[in-house]
């Protein structure tokens, strides 16, 4: 199944929750295009997503979660480089810590239906994924969850 | 199998099809198979008109275009909603005009005496026995683009006429003439849009009659079709969903026929057998089809669908399927490299970051993908094409890595033998020498071709449909004014990235045919899951059907270890050349059944009766 979720056309979001995603889409994007060595930016990345977790302790209510998430997908039509599923996960999830708010950063893949894909989201404790297409059974395994 | 056929020329002809039905008014033309009421002809003295096929032209109509038939304006009779074939004489002079996706082809092969035309290539063929073409099945299967050697069929010695092209039969000969301009006037997507819905509409109504109706009903295409014949009849509408599919289309489906009163919803369970290439080791059992019919690869599937359909209608009707759908109603990102041509850099930049977004890439590698397919011309990107097969065979990458092209090489065509890649080659050159009224937009070239493609198969379904359940198919989306309607809009407005199907949504929004919710829908189903259970459950028999006993091994067209390490990585679940390996199984299975099971096509005509 195919569904063009990865791109948002509306505008969503409150002025800071705009602002807030830019800015988390912006540091995702430097983070994971730093120019050192593959598995040397994966760390910082790792580190950056664990500091992020630590700074946003509050809840964050489902339906700002979804918005706040669409905000980066749309912030990211801005952007000629790759912003696939692992950028734009990572911004939002930058960016609720921008907010003092807490998203998990997921890491997974999925094997049904085949072929294998590798996939990264985020995820709201308690409530599962965010922004992501779950009608149907779509699941991915998660492999990593920050 | 339904077929039309006829005879022009001096001599008597000794033959006729087997089990055909004379064209009243037209001597030497034949139906077979056809039923009357699809047979209709009107006529003046030397001046006669007759469609075969599904045609919305009532009785009047068809009288009134009787001048335009003497003045030779052989387009003015490919306008009526449906699809058919157009057999028009005019005092001398007779016209066979097909449609514009192929449903209903024209193919001639002319001799000393006169020439024969049918809409069978496989009946020209057996008239003497020629056999298939090998160039031509090697093109089949390298690019699949059935007017890239425009005029040559899969049979040797038997011409085909190509899309947008009528057959015309004088005392002079045959002749090929276009009657289909190359390019549309563009027009923009908001005024095509109530052109888009009266075409459907219309293109649906036209099928209705007494017969029970049934339609698909699962993405949005299928849909708008079901609730478009849903104004009209009582309408049945299945919904195959197998749970390992996990799309929402039933989902979708269910909500659809809650808000439409006169849909009848029933979901067909998926079973553990019915997956892709299930029932290979009896080709017997499927119905033979003129050109290689990619549905016998999925028949266990539509099986169960139709099953359904049958078991559920008082009685056999007509059955709407929305194929073909993406092709007029969409478009693929290759009309980025048209953008390019035509210098409207911001526009292709804009459409190419969404295009990343949804590729999972950036919109530079979107951009150097369709760099060069915007620097050349259709012959310039034959000479390239047979440049690059003449170079040694590549490795496996997926399709949508590679670089866009106006006749793009498949996966197939790196498992066919260097010579036959050499002779291929040179056909695409002489068909870029040969190329006469070459279309300036890389996106007319490729929505024609996938037209066409796409005509041939939903034929072979049409024909699965009919021989084992009775039931009529009606592809709506392949007809002459659909078409037309919907290809008028540039491929770039169809095409915008950012909207799902933005003509269905202004054709059809507020117009209370379809619930809004369907037009809001973004996502779309696909069959993935069950092509590659498929693969691993009849790795087997696949490697045996393309083995080195297979008939395309014989001729070249594949060789063993590239299909062993394709359903090798199907069985891993990784990533493999699903589609193209689907292509080929079709071609070996059409192959073996051209050998296995001669149809008796012809009959011998005897004196008396061709006096008669």
């Amino acid at each position: 199944m195919t569904s063009i979720e990865a791109y948002s056309t509306t505008r969503s979001g409150t002025y800071p929750e705009r602002c807030a995603a830019a800015a988390g889409l912006a540091l995702a994007l430097v983070l994971l295009h730093l120019p050192v060595r593959r598995h040397l930016r994966f760390r910082y990345t790792l580190r950056a997503a664990r500091l992020a977790r630590r700074a946003g302790r509050r809840p964050l209510d489902p339906t700002r979660a979804q918005e706040l998430v669409d905000a980066v997908r749309h912030t990211a039509r801005w952007w000629p480089g790759r912003a696939a599923c692992m950028e734009t996960s990572l911004g939002a999830v930058l960016a609720a810590a921008l907010l003092g708010r807490r998203l998990n950063w997921c890491l997974g893949a999925r094997f049904c239906p085949p072929p294998v894909e590798y996939h990264a989201w985020a995820e709201l404790p308690g409530t599962g994924p965010v922004g992501e297409y779950t009608l149907g059974g779509w699941h991915h395994r998660t492999a990593l969850s920050i | 199998m339904r077929w039309s056929a006829g005879w022009y020329g001096g001599t008597r002809h000794d033959r006729q099809p087997a089990g055909g039905r004379a064209v009243p008014g037209l001597e030497n033309t034949w139906t077979v198979g056809w039923p009357t009421a699809r047979v209709r002809s009107a006529g003046e003295g030397p001046v006669v008109l007759t469609t075969v096929g599904e045609c919305g032209a009532s009785d009047r109509q068809l009288r009134e275009a009787l001048p335009a038939v003497r003045a030779r304006g052989w387009p003015a009779l490919t306008g009526w909603p449906g699809s058919y074939l157009v057999v028009a004489r005019s005092g001398e002079t007779l016209a066979v005009v097909g449609d514009l996706a192929g449903q209903h082809p024209v193919y001639y092969r002319e001799d000393a005496a006169g020439t024969w035309w049918s809409t069978t290539a496989s009946a020209l063929a057996a008239l003497d026995g020629a056999p298939v073409d090998v160039t031509v099945l090697a093109a089949h299967l390298a690019f699949s683009q059935p007017d890239a050697l425009a005029e040559r069929s899969l049979f040797r010695s038997v011409r085909r006429v190509p899309g947008g092209h009528l057959l015309l039969l004088g005392p002079d000969g045959a002749a090929v003439e276009r009657y289909e301009p190359v390019t549309y006037p563009s027009v923009a997507l908001r005024e095509a849009a109530p052109t888009v819905r009266a075409a459907l509409t219309e293109a649906v109504a036209t099928r209705i009659d007494d017969r029970p109706v049934s339609a698909d009903l699962a993405g949005l295409d299928s849909t708008t079709l079901a609730c478009l014949a849903a104004q009209h009849a009582p309408v049945t509408a299945v919904t195959y969903a197998d749970e390992r599919l996990r799309d929402d289309d039933l989902a979708y489906a269910r909500r659809t026929a809650a808000a439409v009163p006169s849909l009848t919803h029933h979901a067909v369970p998926g079973a553990a057998d019915a997956v892709y290439y299930a029932g290979l080791n009896d080709l017997t059992e499927l119905p033979a089809t003129d050109a290689p019919n990619p549905y016998v690869v999925t028949a266990s599937i539509k099986r169960a669908v139709l099953g359904t359909v049958v078991e559920k209608m008082p009685g056999p009707g007509v059955h709407f399927t929305g194929a073909a759908g993406d092709a007029v109603l969409s478009a693929p990102s290759s009309y980025l490299a048209d953008l390019l041509r035509e210098r409207q850099h911001r526009r292709a930049l804009s459409h190419a970051v969404i295009h990343a977004r949804l590729r999972h890439t950036s919109a530079f590698t979107v951009l150097a993908r369709v760099k060069d397919a915007a620097r050349t011309g259709l012959a310039g990107s034959w000479l390239r094409t047979a440049a690059e097969l003449r170079r040694p065979a590549r490795d496996w990458i997926p399709q949508a890595q590679r670089p866009i092209s106006w006749t793009p090489l498949l996966a197939s065509a790196d498992w066919m033998a260097p010579d036959v890649r050499r002779r291929l080659a040179a056909a695409l050159d002489q068909a870029a020498e040969e190329l006469t009224d070459a279309p300036v937009r890389l996106a007319d070239w490729s929505d024609r071709q996938d037209l066409a493609r796409l005509g041939t198969n939903t034929a072979g379904w049409r024909a699965l449909a009919l021989a084992e359940h009775g039931i009529e198919l009606a592809a709506p989306y392949l007809d002459n004014e659909v078409i037309r309607a919907c290809l008028a809009v540039p491929a770039d407005r169809r095409g915008e990235p950012a909207q799902y199907k933005p003509l269905l949504d202004a054709a059809f929004t507020g117009t209370g045919v379809l619930p809004p919710f369907v037009l809001a829908r973004t996502t779309k189903g696909g069959f993935n899951a069950l092509a590659y259970a498929g693969l691993r459950d009849h790795a087997r028999v696949l490697k045996e059907l393309l083995g080195p006993s297979s008939r395309l091994a014989a001729l070249g067209l594949v060789t063993e270890y590239p299909i062993t390490s394709a359903l090798e990585r199907a069985a891993a679940g990784q990533p493999t050349a699903q589609g193209t390996l689907h292509l080929v199984v079709a071609a070996e299975v059409w192959l073996r059944q051209l050998a296995f099971a001669p149809k008796q096509w012809w009959e011998e005509v005897t004196p008396r009766v061709a006096l008669a």
